[in-house]
């Protein structure tokens, strides 16, 4: 495993414009903010783990201008996915959880342990450009131009409204956790 | 939506982050609020023979200690324990003497009472306005604690402000009113908080 002050180092070039820094930052970050979230929640709710992740990520995201650059990101990334982990924990139902993935032959559908359901929910609630914003983004974020073409923006029109849907999408997630009720 | 996916928005994302700069927007608001009173209020006239006085030393000095002591308190990191018991100490040493002040005959009423409670939050609320802004920027997990701290700092450098213009030296007056608009402050400041602040 790398060491923290790698991470670190990353997250600073982030903070200061590096993308490609940022990006390899987060994804470094993943593993072991899932370990946290496995760790913080109870074993029946441990299928959460990547909602957690997930939720926790946007957090970190949208309030990384806030992180002391003096001190180490762990702690700080430790409170978040902590926080999430417990409201995950307090919306979810309590009844008992019966991963439908665990019996076979009942013809469900195969999970993909790496999605996380709950963003899918707060994306749906999303209006459908800022979804589409989105998503056009996470699957070949690479061409700026060829996007603002698509979605009728300027570059620079283009940029704030990925950003402000994105924040919509975390409180769209947030609002999610308070109402959340289980998917048929 | 995967992990990968949901990072690769993330990176797409080049607005650059909202930074909190809280001691940089309390200044600025501390700025409004002194030139409000000076303008709306206007500071007492004889506030520098005043000053020298005991009493007025302490209804100078008090609130600004106590707002300067939130303002560190505000400093902790995320999930740093932030203890409000000292504070609570302080209030209650305050009701002590002003107990005694009452009660030896000092003018708790005054002239200036509505003035006073009303004041002290309208001279507040810039400072609060600049301070919240900036909170809604960082990770707090306690949003109701932050909230309060927040209101109470607000309130707090709101009466420091408000005595460069109060002519009410009286401790049985201002312990007493200067108290109860400090905390009217920092419970809005909570309610407040909780809708505003969170991870």
């Amino acid at each position: 495993m790398l060491a923290d002050a790698e991470i670190e180092t990353l997250m600073r070039q982030g903070l200061a414009g590096d993308r490609k820094a940022y990006g390899r930052c987060l994804a470094l970050l993943v593993p072991r903010m899932r370990a946290m979230a496995t760790h913080d929640l109870p074993q029946p709710l441990r299928h959460l783990a990547e909602d957690v992740v997930q939720e926790a990520l946007l957090s970190i995201h949208l309030k990384r201008g806030s992180w002391d650059s003096d001190r180490p990101l762990l702690p700080w990334v430790r409170v978040i996915v902590r926080h999430k982990a417990i409201d995950a924990f307090r919306a979810a139902p309590k009844a008992r959880h019966e991963p439908i993935e665990d019996h076979t032959g009942l013809g469900a559908p195969v999970a993909d342990p790496l999605a996380g359901l709950y963003l899918e929910q707060a994306l749906a609630r999303l209006s459908p450009r800022d979804a589409a914003l989105v998503r056009e983004h996470a699957v070949n974020g690479a061409d700026p131009e060829a996007l603002s073409q698509a979605f009728d923006l300027s570059p620079v029109a283009q940029r704030v409204a990925l950003h402000r849907a994105l924040k919509r999408l975390a409180e769209a997630a947030r609002k999610e956790d308070e109402e959340w009720k289980p998917t048929t | 939506m995967e992990t990968d996916d949901l990072i690769s928005a993330l990176a797409a994302d080049d607005m650059p982050p909202a930074r909190p700069h809280l001691a940089m927007r309390v200044a600025l608001g501390g700025l409004v609020s002194v030139c409000l009173m000076a303008l709306f209020w206007g500071a007492r006239p004889d506030w520098v023979q005043a000053v020298q006085g005991l009493t007025v030393i302490v209804k100078q000095a008090l609130p600004l200690a106590v707002a300067i002591w939130l303002a560190l308190l505000l400093r902790a990191q995320p999930g740093q324990r932030r203890p409000l018991w000292p504070l609570a100490g302080l209030a209650a040493l305050a009701g002590v003497g002003w107990a005694f002040s009452a009660l030896s005959g000092g003018d708790v009423a005054g002239n200036s009472l509505w003035q006073c409670l009303l004041s002290i939050p309208a001279l507040a609320l810039p400072i609060g306005i600049a301070l919240f802004s900036g909170l809604r920027h960082r990770v707090e997990p306690e949003a109701a604690r932050t909230g309060l701290i927040a209101g109470l700092l607000a309130g707090a450098a709101g009466a420091a402000i408000y005595a460069l213009h109060c002519d009410e030296d009286a401790p049985a007056f201002f312990l007493i009113w200067y108290g109860s608009a400090i905390l009217a402050c920092g419970l809005l400041g909570r309610a407040a908080g909780r809708r505003l602040f969170g991870v």
